[in-house]
């Protein structure tokens, strides 16, 4: 590039420094401006309130679905417990305390046969003694 | 304006005040709009450049620091959107030389005091910044076209000291080049 050149070429470069484009309508653009902020400021208001309709929503949804899975696990413990007294009720060794009474281990709980048998006896009048006396019984034996 | 003003103005903005928003907005709309136009080379571009900037300016100014000078962190806004706007974009409009040299020619013939016509000067800025890389095209359009300083350049930009310098020399010497193809084609003419 010659001397000429490179003084045309700031020429151009300083033609287009002081070429100032206008801009067209600028008080539309202002509007256009406050329009959108105001838009937005009112986006940003609904916000909150849409966030907390959403999270509530999301909550019942996580509650009920607790609710029945809770329900689920009660229903199946009931159903096994009942199935399980129905079993029991039935079956005649279970009618006499005294069978009861060797479900446990008699001998860690540091009673004799002998003393059930005692305790159970017709004679005293307590023919009918309930299996969680003999239970407490024990208890009482084995915290001894 | 003294800056005090623009800091009270600044301030108000921060507390949601809208009427000393539309204030900035008709104190930096022009000038905002000089550098998107002559980034982008499109008047509706540039428009909608502001306009998105401006949006931006309203939403991040919570985040703005005091200690930066208000209008460089108003241009980086501006610049980084109209980067956007410019890799969106992605077409480059083919000017054939004797069309910019006359255009050139006509620019020249103006009177300076006249406003230029936004049409001559998409062309010329078209002509002297399409195809220089994107990094290149902004510094070489802040720093000569603009005329800031060197320091707010970087601030503007993000880019270190050196990879100003290199990107400017690399834009002038390519818009240098396509000047000198412009010249040639000029005295073809005559």
């Amino acid at each position: 590039m010659n001397c000429r050149d490179e003084l045309k070429a700031r020429e151009v470069i300083d033609l287009l420094r002081r070429s100032d484009p206008v801009l067209k309508n600028p008080e539309g653009l202002t509007e256009d401006i406050m329009a959108a902020i105001q838009q937005r400021s009112q986006r940003n208001q609904v916000f909150p309130l849409l966030l907390l309709q959403r999270l509530l929503a999301a909550a019942s949804v996580a509650v009920l679905l607790l609710f029945g899975y809770e329900q689920y696990v009660v229903v199946e413990k009931v159903t096994t417990l009942e199935t399980q007294f129905s079993v029991i009720k039935a079956d005649p060794r279970y009618s006499d305390p005294l069978h009861m009474a060797s479900a446990f281990d008699i001998s860690k709980a540091g009673i004799s046969i002998s003393e059930i048998e005692r305790l159970l006896s017709p004679e005293k009048g307590k023919a009918t003694l309930s299996f969680s006396f003999i239970k407490k019984q024990l208890n009482l034996r084995t915290i001894k | 304006m003294m800056p005090e003003d623009l800091q009270e103005i600044v301030f108000r903005i921060r507390n949601g005040d809208q009427a000393a928003f539309r204030t900035l907005v008709e104190m930096y709309r022009q000038p905002l709009y000089r550098l998107a136009f002559r980034i982008l080379g499109n008047e509706e571009e540039a428009r909608d450049a502001v306009q998105e900037s401006f949006v931006k300016i309203w939403q991040k100014i919570g985040s703005y620091d005091p200690s930066r000078k208000f209008i460089t962190w108003m241009n980086t806004i501006l610049v980084n959107t109209s980067a956007d706007r410019l890799r969106a974009l992605r077409r480059h409009l083919m000017v054939p030389l004797d069309q910019v040299a006359q255009t050139l020619e006509a620019m020249q013939q103006r009177d300076p005091g006249n406003a230029a016509d936004t049409h001559d000067l998409a062309i010329l800025i078209h002509c002297l910044a399409d195809g220089l890389p994107e990094k290149q095209r902004i510094v070489f359009i802040l720093r000569d076209i603009e005329g800031l300083a060197s320091e707010e350049v970087e601030a503007i930009t993000g880019l270190p000291e050196n990879s100003v310098k290199s990107n400017l020399y690399h834009a002038r010497k390519s818009v240098r080049e396509k000047l000198l193809r412009i010249f040639e084609k000029e005295r073809t003419i005559k």
